[in-house]
């Protein structure tokens, strides 16, 4: 299915419905921020200091207290929300999959009135969209993610998170869709996003290929991304030993992003891409 | 080593393409993947077999070519040896030796067992037939290519109680120059058959020297005038080296009840025949036993019969009954065979009479002599001739020194037997039998020719009364298997006599005089309408008791024996190529 075909767009539309009724009308460029400024809404208040604004004293309170206390109102600000789409061979089978995720979360995110900005990885970042604001700018974003190309012969999400932060110094949410196969690991990247204040979210996509072992015999096992050859003999036990490998290191990235306060949604391409928006929406949106 | 088919060494150079397409085989199937690095530690637990691995291919080529090699060997049909490759007769020895047991086989087991390698080492062209020998030869199966009839045949080989009879292999012996493709092979002890250099007949010998002790002949009788006592004669044999002591344990009737132990002590070879009494010599079966275990148990045993002590109930019917009661009585004392009655006769005695009984001996022929024939004048002629020599009524009687003064000319019924007669034959002893009827009549007037005085007359009478009743012919307490023995009757062979073997055998059912070759130990008991009597089969031949086969040296020619080298080699390839298919398998469904 193309990503602007008026199917696929009335899926994102239904999808942007739903999350309005999950997250209950707060999805317009309210991600509230931690920090306090020039809003409307009242969040706390604080001794006045030597240059805070005059107009912020709360003079009923001075009048009961006889102390100059300032009204502190909550910041609100458009969040910027980074998709780091792994582009590498291996998601070759799962790259359409991923980008309908991505062309989901970017369709409501839109909506919402966030800034969206589309990175296509593999040992670098390549840019899928320039940086994306408004409703009106759905179609465009959806065209090119339709045209984004896999690249590159393997994966350096810690190279690629490194960019990230170099280009964007604004801190925002950054969703990583990929497999997190990378033979480097996925913790140094994940540690940089963290150290740099972004809100990080993880969607690992996979297939069952990747899951399940159906060789058998001698085979030769070439690397889709580096075209490395291993000569093999593989029977039961070495199709087993090789589910418990992957087994073990989705397992390591589901514990090290619970300890790290990282979302995960761990899917199959063979789960309908809207289960899993909708999955990411009831458990409070992309917010860890 | 020759090959019958060289031809197909040719077939060899399939190396070439086998070496090509293996290669095509072998390489494996190129997959890719997307996390290669997991399958590194996949990839680690495997490096202590990396050396197989790099070696399984050629091991596989190696394998192959192993195989086809080995299927070439076979299709070339090699052969060890210099088997001349003949037809082949495989006669095999079941005599009563080859029963002996040597390292926990019988000599016969280990004979068929030979056989069936010689069998299974026939290539296609040969045909072979299979036959026993003990006392003859008896073919189990024709001549044929067929391994299965042929192995059939020596499965179905019986062990007998037969000893062997060498002569009896010498028809084939005669018969083997028109058999000129053919060799005769006999599997055999050897403990009676020595083959000269010139025998066509090769011996394949079985077996060793063993230690073994038997009854060489054993025989058990009443002692005369002491009804019941009996004497046991026996003679034994070892093929030990040193002495043996033992005992002969002497049993009676079914049962076995033990009547005599007799400590013996038995000489190496063949001993001394010994005699011991038995007392309460009752009739039945008897069995004397050697209690020794050795390698031969069949000659250990000798079975032995007691006939039943029944007289000849004889009537006298005369004037003069004198001389004629004594000649009864004079047997009714000693050995008891005949007994002087006055009613319920068997046989009638008479003088100068027919007599209406059915059984008579009539002395002096009246004038009418009724069924017994057409009597004439006297005849002037009575020297007497003998017709029929060895006649059992002429036992132990000088027939020449009998007058036959006052015969009568006499022309005896259809039928009637003449024994003795003049030279014009004018029958002067013969046998006349009409219906149930029958008589033994002596042409002559007995008080002419003072016969009551002669020293034949109650011979005569004995002869002639036992001859009536069918017990002049008795059998022996026990005999060798082999022997034949003549069947007591009263009806001159028209009779049907039932054989019952104590082995718990099917009756037979004969028709004739004589029952034999005696083929199995054992008591045998016959039974006709004239009575019952036992004989006891033995062994009894020294050949087999002292299993002797020193002298007996293997003759055979070079034969092939065993499964064929081609059908090794092809059972090599079919292992070789499993070998292969297991690794193939591994290669390529893991």
């Amino acid at each position: 299915m193309l990503l602007t075909d008026p199917a696929f767009i009335r899926r994102l539309e239904s999808l942007y419905l739903l999350a309005r009724k999950v997250l209950g009308g707060t999805l317009q460029a309210d991600r509230k921020s931690t920090r306090k400024g020039a809003g409307i809404t009242f969040a706390d208040y604080s001794e006045y200091s030597f240059g805070d604004d005059y107009r912020a004293i709360d003079w009923r309170v001075y009048a009961r207290l006889d102390t100059l206390m300032i009204k502190l109102f909550e910041l609100e600000e458009d969040v910027t929300i980074y998709f780091l789409l792994d582009a590498s061979k291996s998601m070759d089978t799962k790259f359409l999959y991923a980008r309908q995720l991505v062309a989901a979360l970017a369709y409501i995110a839109l909506h919402s009135l966030d800034k969206v900005v589309i990175y296509g990885m593999a040992e670098e970042l390549r840019p899928v969209t320039r940086p994306t604001l408004g409703r009106g700018k759905t179609l465009s974003v959806l065209q090119e993610l339709k045209e984004a190309q896999s690249f590159g012969h393997g994966t350096d999400f810690t190279t690629a998170a490194r960019q990230l932060c170099q280009w964007h110094k604004r801190r925002g949410m950054v969703i990583a869709v990929s497999d997190f196969f990378f033979p480097a690991g996925f913790e140094e990247g994940l540690k940089f996003l963290r150290w740099n204040h972004h809100d990080i979210f993880c969607i690992q996509v996979q297939d069952r290929a990747d899951r399940e072992c159906h060789l058998k015999g001698d085979v030769e096992l070439q690397c889709i991304e580096s075209g490395q050859l291993r000569k093999l003999t593989i029977t039961g036990s070495e199709a087993r030993a090789y589910e418990q490998a992957v087994h073990d290191w989705n397992a390591h990235l589901s514990e090290f992003c619970a300890a790290c306060g990282i979302g995960l949604v761990s899917t199959t391409i063979e789960v309908p891409f809207e289960e899993i928006i909708q999955n990411i929406l009831r458990r409070g949106g992309l917010v860890s | 080593m020759t090959f019958l088919n060289p031809a197909y060494f040719l077939a060899l150079l399939g190396l070439i393409p086998l070496i090509a397409v293996y290669f095509l085989k072998v390489r494996p199937t190129r997959k890719s993947v997307t996390a290669l690095f997991l399958w590194q530690a996949v990839l680690d637990q495997k490096k202590n077999t990396a050396l197989f691995n790099r070696l399984r291919d050629l091991l596989s080529l190696l394998l192959m070519a192993l195989a086809l090699l080995a299927i070439v060997l076979a299709m070339t049909s090699p052969e060890v040896g210099s088997d001349q490759r003949k037809d082949l007769l495989l006669i095999i020895d079941n005599s009563a030796s080859m029963n002996a047991i040597e390292n926990d086989r019988s000599r016969l087991t280990v004979a068929r067992r030979t056989a069936s390698d010689i069998i299974r080492g026939l290539n296609t062209n040969q045909q072979a037939a299979v036959a026993t020998v003990s006392l003859d030869v008896q073919y189990q199966s024709h001549f044929t290519t067929s391994p299965k009839t042929l192995t059939d045949a020596i499965r179905s080989i019986e062990p007998s109680d037969c000893p062997f009879r060498p002569e009896s292999l010498n028809t084939l012996a005669a018969g083997a120059a028109a058999m000129n493709d053919c060799r005769m092979i006999l599997i055999s002890d050897g403990c009676r058959f020595v083959p000269d250099a010139n025998s066509p007949i090769e011996l394949i010998k079985i077996g060793s020297n063993q230690g073994n002790i038997g009854f060489l002949t054993c025989d058990l009788r009443r002692l005369q005038g002491q009804p019941v006592r009996a004497g046991l004669y026996y003679k034994l044999a070892s093929s030990f080296e040193e002495n043996v002591t033992t005992d002969i344990v002497i049993t009676h009737g079914p049962n076995n009840r033990i009547v005599k132990v007799i400590p013996v002590t038995i000489k190496p070879g063949t001993n001394e025949s010994e005699v011991v009494t038995l007392e309460g010599a009752d009739p039945g079966s008897w069995r004397a036993t050697l209690e020794w275990p050795d390698a031969l148990a069949d000659d250990n045993t000798a079975f032995l019969a007691l006939p039943s002590r029944i007289p000849v109930k004889v009537r006298v019917e005369s004037d003069h009954t004198f001389f004629l009661v004594n000649s009864i009585n004079a047997f009714a004392r000693t050995s008891g065979d005949l007994q002087y009655v006055e009613a319920n006769a068997d046989v009638v005695l008479t003088n100068g009479l027919i007599p209406q009984a059915n059984r008579a001996i009539i002395l002096g022929i009246p004038e009418n002599a009724g069924w017994c024939g057409r009597a004439g004048p006297e005849v002037d002629d009575v020297l007497a001739r003998i017709r029929i020599e060895d006649h059992p009524i002429l036992a132990d009687c000088d027939i020449d020194s009998i007058p036959f003064l006052g015969a009568r000319e006499i022309t005896p019924p259809a039928g009637s037997l003449v024994i003795a007669e003049t030279a014009a034959h004018v029958p002067l002893i013969y046998r006349v039998r009409q219906g149930a009827r029958s008589a033994l009549v002596v042409n002559m007037d007995p008080i002419e020719s003072e016969f009551f005085y002669s020293a034949w007359f109650p011979v005569l009478v004995y002869n002639g009364a036992r001859h009536l009743m069918g017990r002049q012919q008795t059998l022996p307490a026990a005999c060798a298997v082999g022997d034949s023995v003549p069947i007591p009757t009263s009806s001159y062979g028209a009779e049907t006599t039932t054989v019952t073997i104590d082995d718990g055998a099917e009756p037979i059912q004969l028709n004739g005089s004589t029952y034999g070759p005696i083929r199995r130990a054992g008591l045998h008991t016959l039974q006709n309408t004239s009575g019952q009597w036992s004989v006891g089969a033995n062994l009894f031949a020294a050949s087999e008791t002292l299993l002797d086969n020193h002298d007996a040296i293997d003759t055979s020619m070079p034969l092939n024996r065993g499964w064929p080298l081609s059908l090794i080699l092809a059972l090599i390839a079919a292992w070789l190529l499993l070998i292969e298919c297991i690794l193939y398998h591994r290669r390529k469904v893991g």
